[in-house]
């Protein structure tokens, strides 16, 4: 049984596979002249916002007490939601208390992880994504295959018939005239909906503001035309104060795309005052836990949740450039998706902590079971041995070359959990891949010294590259994806004598 | 519910943490204060911003015809910025172009030749049926920063958050001393009491299809700043 990453990177199109590597390498060039290019002290700055992530999560709960304060001092109303279900539940019960029917929804990947769409839809709401690569997305049934540029994977054509089967305007091969069809279809949306649903980037604690980063003007439509606002936002995307913006925003687009800032960044701290003309009347700002507090136990693997969703990652590595974010099969791809992915689905499984029930007057506490839709018999993991099985081989797609841990902007020292959760897997005999050659004949050869010097002299046989091909079941799948270099003539020792005799 | 689900993430968050919340903020590590922009001096940030904005595709004027020599702007623009701005409209075949009213106020007694300029307005209806229609807006930009080539606008009485967002062309209108250095400096001057402050940087634009840039997408495609 070959990697799903490798199975799915094998029946890629090659136009595809061409468009994610060349979109990714351009990325990357274009990070690194924002990033060295403009700013005198880009180390510095990822210092810094790595050094204000850790003290969030530090004192994480300190921080979301603060926040909620704040955000209901100024009108905002805020709620809590432990997983999934009761996320989605959350929406769909401010929807209901509302009175809304039609939302707008721009960028959220927390959105995405929850499957709030599905569940929207399901209770009778129409939702649109109104983020162009998402709304193609949506329309088409598709999934995203990039964090920050969902749809790298469609070409002009494919979307431009989409949007004629769609009605939104006739075949065409302009990309300007594409765009400004979506722009049409979509400003009614933002003209008439009842209620826009956005993301979080930063959650700033002391001042009470959710920060959006966007370059379209959806996240702004989202945030302001309806009269009811939604926030949805992990529990770790809390910022300090202001100030402490200041690293973030130098370096998430940049990182991202290599702007300088993103189109539109707001500042929203509440809904909209008096003598304001237009605003939301509501705003609600969801906080979703969905498995982010058990990482946060890990010692090995809690600076994961530093993480500011820049893509930077992806672009970068060499895995990812094969496959897009498709080949991970989850909502998180990359190096990134690699690691929490396992996490979050095995944090979402850890049962509640005894003492949140040991409240007086709760008198609808309930039992402490295990949260419901962990897989009967799946046993609950410690603290310090999250990894869930489902996507135990994600660590497995990296070739451990770092350039992940590189660029992010926050140092999460990603391949050093990689090599963690690998461990994890094996331990807990999760991954079971015939595409690693077994490595005991390897060692027996290469502990014994006349072996391998016996070995290293056969190279030099002819026909020895061809033997490499055929014998062994396990070596000859390793190979499909791997070139052997070429035998040298001579063997090291070899050169080695005679460069000593020469002296 | 909400209750319930409350303390259980904060009972999960003080278990993994080890401790009880504390009940004193923590002191978060300095920002990395190293400023990207070293100086101060006006002309030399209007110039900064002046590069950047038209680097991303912003359109800039001055609505004074002799700016350098004064040291600071004059409060109310005279005929000449009310001239240019008349000018710049009908160039661009904009006929009805919504207006704030504080950028009303600042035109003083002018009218704007060969434009038909239309107060932004309750009711909501209205506004929106206005915002979605008029060839243009006229807003106040609060001030912009240099290093990045952004507008800073806060939402305000009588004031509409779509105005600059809706129509294809925005005019910001921009005090020279209300530019900036760069994001630091702008986030200490964000305002504590505002509902939703924004930064607008360039116009609105995506990359979505293809790769290809296309400008307009939702914002306005075309954002020009007139300079007092």
């Amino acid at each position: 049984m070959r990697a799903k990453v490798d199975q799915y990177a094998e029946q890629m199109a090659e136009t595809v596979q061409e468009s994610v590597h060349s979109a990714s390498a351009l990325k990357v060039m274009q990070r690194i002249e924002r990033l060295e290019g403009d700013l005198h002290d880009p180390e510095g700055a990822r210092d810094a916002a790595a050094a204000i992530k850790q003290n969030v999560l530090d004192h994480l709960a300190e921080y979301l007490h603060i926040f909620e304060q704040r955000l209901i001092a100024a009108g905002a109303r805020v709620h809590w939601a432990r997983d999934a279900a009761e996320a989605r539940q959350t929406v769909i019960d401010i929807c209901k208390a509302t009175g809304v029917r039609s939302i707008i929804k721009s960028k959220s990947m927390l959105s995405e992880e929850i499957e709030l769409n599905q569940a929207l839809e399901h209770a009778g709401y129409e939702v649109v994504e109104t983020d162009l690569g998402e709304y193609i997305v949506q329309i088409d049934g598709d999934r995203p295959s990039h964090i920050v540029t969902p749809v790298i994977h469609k070409s002009k054509a494919e979307i431009s018939r989409l949007f004629e089967r769609m009605g939104l305007g006739p075949y065409t091969e302009s990309a300007e005239e594409l765009t400004m069809q979506a722009r049409r279809h979509l400003r009614e949306k933002f003209r008439a909906a009842d209620c826009g649903i956005t993301g979080v980037n930063f959650a700033v604690a002391e001042s009470g503001r959710v920060v959006i980063c966007t370059n379209e003007g959806n996240g702004r439509y989202t945030a302001s035309a309806p009269p009811v606002h939604i926030a949805l936002m992990g529990i770790e995307k809390l910022i300090p104060n202001d100030q402490s913006l200041a690293p973030f925003l130098k370096l998430l687009a940049r990182s991202a795309t290599g702007q300088r800032l993103t189109v539109y960044t707001q500042f929203i701290r509440a809904p909209r005052a008096t003598g304001e003309l237009d605003g939301p009347r509501e705003m609600h700002v969801v906080i979703v836990d969905n498995g982010r507090s058990a990482i946060l136990a890990d010692p090995e693997c809690h600076e994961v949740l530093r993480c500011i969703r820049c893509g930077a990652c992806l672009n970068v590595c060499p895995v990812y450039r094969q496959t897009s974010g498709h080949g991970y099969f989850s909502v998180y791809g990359g190096p990134i998706g690699a690691v929490l992915s396992p996490l979050l689905e095995a944090g979402r499984r850890q049962p509640a902590p005894a003492s949140c029930f040991a409240h007086p007057g709760t008198p609808s506490a309930r039992p402490s079971t295990p949260v419901p839709d962990a897989p009967r018999g799946t046993p609950v993991p410690h603290p310090t041995d999250l990894i869930a099985p489902e996507f135990a081989e994600l660590p497995k797609a990296s070739s451990l070359c770092a350039a992940c841990a590189d660029v992010c902007p926050v140092r999460i020292p990603l391949p050093e959990m990689l090599l963690t959760l690998r461990a994890r897997a094996v331990r807990h005999g999760f991954a079971k891949l015939s595409g690693a050659p077994d490595f005991r004949p390897f060692a027996a050869v290469a502990t014994r010294p006349s072996a391998w010097r016996a070995t290293v002299a056969a190279t030099r046989l002819p026909g020895a590259r061809i033997a490499t091909k055929f014998p062994i079941a396990s070596l000859r799948a390793w190979r499909r994806s791997r070139d052997l270099p070429p035998f040298p003539k001579t063997g090291f020792r070899q050169w080695w004598r005679k460069r000593e005799k020469q002296k | 519910m909400s209750d319930a689900s409350r303390r259980e993430i904060f009972a999960r968050v003080t278990q993994a943490l080890g401790r009880e919340p504390r009940p004193t903020a923590p002191a978060p590590p300095s920002a990395n204060s190293v400023r990207e922009v070293s100086f101060a001096n006006l002309p030399e940030l209007l110039d900064l911003f002046t590069v950047r904005w038209i680097e991303l595709g912003g359109e800039v004027w001055h609505g004074h015809p002799a700016h350098d020599a004064q040291p600071s702007p004059p409060p109310v623009p005279s005929n000449s910025a009310a001239t240019s701005l008349a000018s710049f409209l009908q160039q661009n075949g904009c006929r009805t172009v919504a207006i704030e009213t504080e950028a009303r106020a600042l035109l003083g007694e002018n009218t704007l030749a060969g434009v038909t300029l239309v107060d932004l307005c309750a009711p909501e209806h209205r506004l929106r049926d206005l915002l979605f229609s008029c060839d243009a807006a006229i807003t106040i930009a609060d001030g912009a920063i240099a290093e990045t080539g952004s507008l800073i606008m806060h939402s305000g009485a009588q004031r509409a958050r779509l105005a600059s967002l809706a129509p294809p062309l925005h005019v910001a209108l921009l005090r020279r001393d209300t530019i900036c250095a760069d994001v630091l400096d702008a986030l200490t001057r964000l305002s504590p009491a505002t509902s939703a402050a924004f930064w607008v940087t360039g116009p609105s634009k995506t990359a979505d299809i293809a790769g290809i840039l296309v400008r307009g997408i939702h914002g306005p495609g075309r954002v020009a700043v007139m300079l007092l």
